[in-house]
């Protein structure tokens, strides 16, 4: 079977982001931030966590747009945002003309028949009372009037294209591996035939020698039925593997983002160098001659500039004072780094 | 270096808890049909066989196997009946404390805010008040009876199952596949029925079943109290009270029925825990 | 002084006892670990390289798990045959270990410095200055930033690789020569693996530590160690030196796994899995346990085991497949 090959081509004619193909879902300024607790009833109140503080993204049709990032960047609370399990604290989230935070309960029951999601943790993603077939034709029985039949129908065919035996239907969750778990949660998500795929990193809690299996799975479905996919995930050589574009989020914002190909091989801002530089396979020779880059991780952000400043090996007086904006470098790559000054004139992002 | 074998904990699982599950099984089919195995009218008074001995002591007859009362009354059949009325008013008590406290238990695990606070604080406060003491003071103004312990019994359930459901609904919430059927559309209710509820259904058998002997237990001290379900009603606690004054010269009065409490709250303990055994590790394995 | 092994661990065989009956989880595992080297364990889940860890200090779940035969030579002592209260004489102190999840290795009501504390006392018999003294030159060793607050701190008050690091003073505290690091950067991030697994490397040089790395992740393998040995179904299938298991690997399964594995430096065009998943551990074991999912495997692999070769001299290899050719 051929592999994914070129990158799935957009609408436009010129490739990369061009402004005519129109996103499946566009994310403006999204934000969320978390309260903190007081340290006494007198203390003054503090400021909440920004766990994600004003991103912007569009996914396009037929692509896989991967946020990457570590732990605590945000991009697992920007899924859930994009998934309405968590409510923006400001932003926008617009699908097919329409605000989804604002619309209609209409809008927001098509934007959910659209929009699935596929989770990490297999073992947590299945409810264990239910029978797979129930789980997998849930969703159609939720926002469609098909009978009993054509659900059936549905189900079994969802479970083929994952590559389970439509018998399985009948069998229970715990009777089955992580692996077979996580086709199982595939097949639900593709069984409404959405436009987007949210998966937060789907194959993380698999085992290594399964893991390809699976990700080949989910590119053959996008070949095949065209959807998007938004894939969250912190291992970047898998991201290198599947995604057309990128962002990187670091500590609540998307410091770098463009076309995956373009970040992957010129990466500019310096914790995507950092994170690549980590990610790569040192070979043996070279391994005690690579020295730190990159400071150990500090617990607290810093009050004021760039967040990254206080690990940057490259940092200036004024990275220190004043927060550099997500601006775009070329066509299809967009960072903020003081380093690398915007060079068109196209919108950048607002910090919330 | 080796261990002995399978450990021992696996085995007690793998195997039935064939005592308890025969004694309660006779328990229920006891209190269902006590009517044709009774040999005697529970409350048939006969002065003249008063204070007779059981069956397998001296001077004793198998005809009141398990002796007679200080007014003729057969023990055995009183015990038999007996059975009717402690299983049934922890029947009905379940019942009611399990039904009401399961579904406020389930918003207030699910809604959380303030509806979670004021149903545990509710909770908390009819699990704080002394059961006896209701009952004692609902015997007095109302008068006592069946509906009363039943009632009383299912004052404290209700907030002993909502705690549990509860407890139970919070853990399993933040569970990826609720997650994912709100993503693929589905509302508090819904999500209730059919995602929380099966998955607390084992937990919510397992507190029922522990519940049966306390509530045995409670209705007897309540009826010993004079609180309970009044005489000539043929309850364990009551056959307890009323043979204290004979424990002495016609022991058997007071303890045939004590066994009979002792056997079977023992036996519901026993299949509840081996009920929790056996249940919560699957739960725990998926 | 290098040539006498520290650890050799020859035949080890451990049995998990569970509800469907025995599972043959480690089956006859052979390695030397040498002094100051670092020896990779590599394998996936089911493939027993934990269970073999733990059995080293004696510390494998019990019951549960038995161990069913093979000897554990540590500086010459079988260290299977020993007593209890001998065996606890090594643990902490001559071979200590380091694993997955920083977070429930620590105790959350105690500070930093408690717990580091507690260990040298155990193990050195330090108190008072002398005690904060050394764990100072703990922390200082493993490059914690302010190692006077962080003696101070709780657990929870530290990031996860500040944590994993406090755990790997605990481990060091009684000067061992053998270090057991269960997968201890999976729940890392990325930044702080690579920073981690620096460090582990400079403290390897600095004190001369034998290191049994335990993990699933190649690119971790890659950066520390100076062999590995392959481990599927609860056996070894190759032991070569780092360069040659990735530069040259004879294994159908190490071949396998790195040809499915993304690079982050170049998209592939497509990457091929290994079809099927690993064994269960209580599946019967006949003949080579890759042999169901191996595109290479002749008649005898369901069969038979294949025995130890050496395509090279310090390269062992378990394959029928390769004995052919």
């Amino acid at each position: 079977m051929a592999g994914p090959g070129p990158r799935a081509p957009l609408l436009g004619k010129d490739g990369g982001m061009t402004e005519s193909a129109t996103p499946v879902i566009e994310a403006i300024g999204l934000a969320r931030h978390f309260p903190r607790p007081r340290r006494s009833l007198l203390a003054p109140r503090p400021a909440p966590m920004r766990a994600v503080d004003g991103v912007s993204f569009a996914v396009m049709p037929g692509r896989t747009l991967a946020i990457v990032g570590e732990s605590g960047c945000g991009k697992s609370t920007t899924a859930r945002m994009l998934l309405l399990l968590e409510r923006p604290d400001a932003g926008q989230l617009r699908f097919e003309g329409h605000d989804i935070l604002r619309a209609p309960v209409e809008e927001v029951r098509r934007y959910r028949t659209a929009v699935q999601a596929v989770f990490q943790d297999p073992w947590s993603s299945l409810n264990p009372r239910m029978r797979v077939g129930q789980i997998i034709g849930e969703p159609l029985r939720l926002n469609t009037s098909l009978d009993r039949g054509t659900i059936a129908a549905r189900v079994a065919a969802a479970l083929e294209e994952v590559g389970l035996d439509p018998a399985l239907a009948r069998n229970f969750p715990h009777e089955f591996s992580g692996g077979q778990r996580q086709r199982i949660a595939i097949a639900r998500a593709l069984v409404t035939r959405p436009r987007v795929i949210v998966l937060d990193e789907p194959v993380s809690a698999l085992d290594v020698s399964v893991r390809l299996q699976v990700i080949n799975l989910l590119i053959d479905a996008q070949r095949r039925l065209g959807m998007s996919y938004l894939l969250i995930s912190h291992d970047l050589a898998t991201v290198r593997y599947q995604a057309d574009e990128i962002a990187v989020m670091y500590r609540g914002l998307i410091v770098e983002q463009g076309e995956a190909e373009r970040v992957f091989s010129a990466p500019l801002h310096p914790y995507t160098q950092a994170l690549l530089d980590a990610a790569r396979f040192v070979l043996p020779e070279e391994r005690d001659a690579c020295e730190v880059a990159v400071e150990a991780e500090e617990v607290a952000a810093p009050v004021s500039g760039c967040r990254f400043h206080g690990r940057c090996p490259l940092a200036s007086t004024i990275c220190r004072n004043t927060e550099p904006r997500l601006a775009k470098v070329a066509q299809d790559h967009a960072v903020a780094c003081h380093l690398h000054p915007p060079q068109l004139e196209a919108p950048t992002q607002e910090a919330a | 270096m080796t261990a002995a074998g399978p450990s021992v904990a696996l085995t007690r699982r793998r195997h039935l808890p064939w005592a308890a599950l025969a004694i309660v099984g006779a328990a229920v089919l006891i209190a269902t049909f006590a009517g044709w195995i009774a040999p005697h009218d529970p409350e048939a008074i006969d002065p003249i066989n008063a204070e007779l001995p059981p069956g397998f002591l001296e001077g004793g007859s198998w005809t009141y196997p398990l002796g007679t009362d200080r007014l003729g009354r057969d023990v055995f059949s009183r015990i038999l009946f007996g059975a009717r009325l402690s299983l049934g008013v922890a029947a009905v008590a379940l019942l009611i404390g399990g039904l009401v406290g399961t579904a406020l238990g389930l918003v207030a695990g699910y809604r959380g805010g303030w509806v979670d606070a004021l149903v545990m604080r509710l909770a908390d406060a009819f699990l704080a008040f002394p059961s006896i003491l209701i009952a004692l003071v609902l015997a007095v103004t109302v008068g006592p009876g069946f509906w009363v312990v039943a009632l009383v019994l299912g004052l404290v359930l209700w907030a002993r199952f909502a705690r549990l459901v509860r407890g139970e609904v919070l853990s399993w919430k933040v569970r990826d596949f609720v997650a994912l059927a709100r993503v693929a559309g589905a509302g508090g209710p819904y999500i209730i029925l059919h995602h929380l509820l099966p998955n607390i259904v084992n937990s919510l058998v397992v507190l029922g079943t522990l519940q049966v002997g306390w509530a045995i237990v409670v209705e007897a001290s309540l009826t010993f109290l004079g609180a309970g379900i009044p005489p000539p009603a043929p309850t364990w606690g009551g056959m307890v009270a009323e043979g204290l004054d004979f424990i002495e010269s016609a022991w058997w009065i007071s303890v045939m029925p004590g066994i009979a409490i002792l056997l079977v709250v023992f036996a519901f303990n026993l299949l509840g825990d081996w009920l929790r055994d056996r249940l919560d590790p699957q739960l725990r394995a998926v | 002084m290098k040539d006498i092994p520290l650890l050799e661990v020859e035949n080890l065989a451990i049995d998990v006892l569970g509800e469907r009956g025995i599972g043959r989880a480690v089956d006859g595992v052979s390695f030397t670990l040498r002094r100051g080297e670092t020896l990779g364990l590599i394998g996936e889940s089911g493939s027993g390289k934990s269970l073999t860890c733990l059995s080293i200090m004696r510390l494998n779940p019990h019951p549960g798990t038995r161990i069913a035969g093979g000897s554990v030579r540590f500086e010459g002592c079988d260290l299977l045959l020993l007593e209890k209260e001998a065996m606890r004489a090594y643990r902490g102190r001559r071979i200590a270990m380091v694993l997955q999840d920083p977070m429930t290795a620590l105790n959350p009501v105690f500070t930093v410095g408690d717990q580091i504390g507690e260990a040298l006392t155990l193990h050195r018999g330090l108190r008072g200055a002398a005690r904060e003294e050394a764990a100072l030159d703990l922390l200082h060793r493993l490059r914690v930033p302010d190692p006077p607050h962080a003696l101070r701190s709780y657990p929870h008050e530290l990031s996860g690789g500040m944590r994993q690091r406090v755990v790997s003073a605990i481990a060091l505290a009684g000067g061992p020569s053998l270090l057991i690091a269960d997968e201890p950067t999976t729940a890392l991030d990325v930044t702080v693996q690579a920073a981690y697994l620096r460090l582990l490397r400079r403290l390897q040089r600095e004190a001369g530590l034998a290191v049994l790395f335990v993990t699933h992740d190649l690119g971790a393998i890659a950066r520390v160690c100076d062999r590995v040995a392959v481990m599927y179904g609860g056996r070894i299938v190759e032991t070569a030196d780092v360069a040659t298991i990735f530069r040259a690997p004879q294994h159908p399964y190490t071949q396998a796994l790195l040809r499915s594995l993304p690079n982050v430096e170049s998209r592939p065009e497509r990457l091929d899995p290994i079809p099927g998943q690993p064994p269960s551990v209580f599946a019967p074991k006949r003949g080579c346990p890759f042999a169901p999912r191996c595109a290479e495997a002749v008649a005898c692999c369901g069969t038979e085991a294949p025995p130890e070769t050496w395509p090279a001299p310090d390269h062992a290899l378990r394959c029928w497949a390769r004995m052919a050719a």
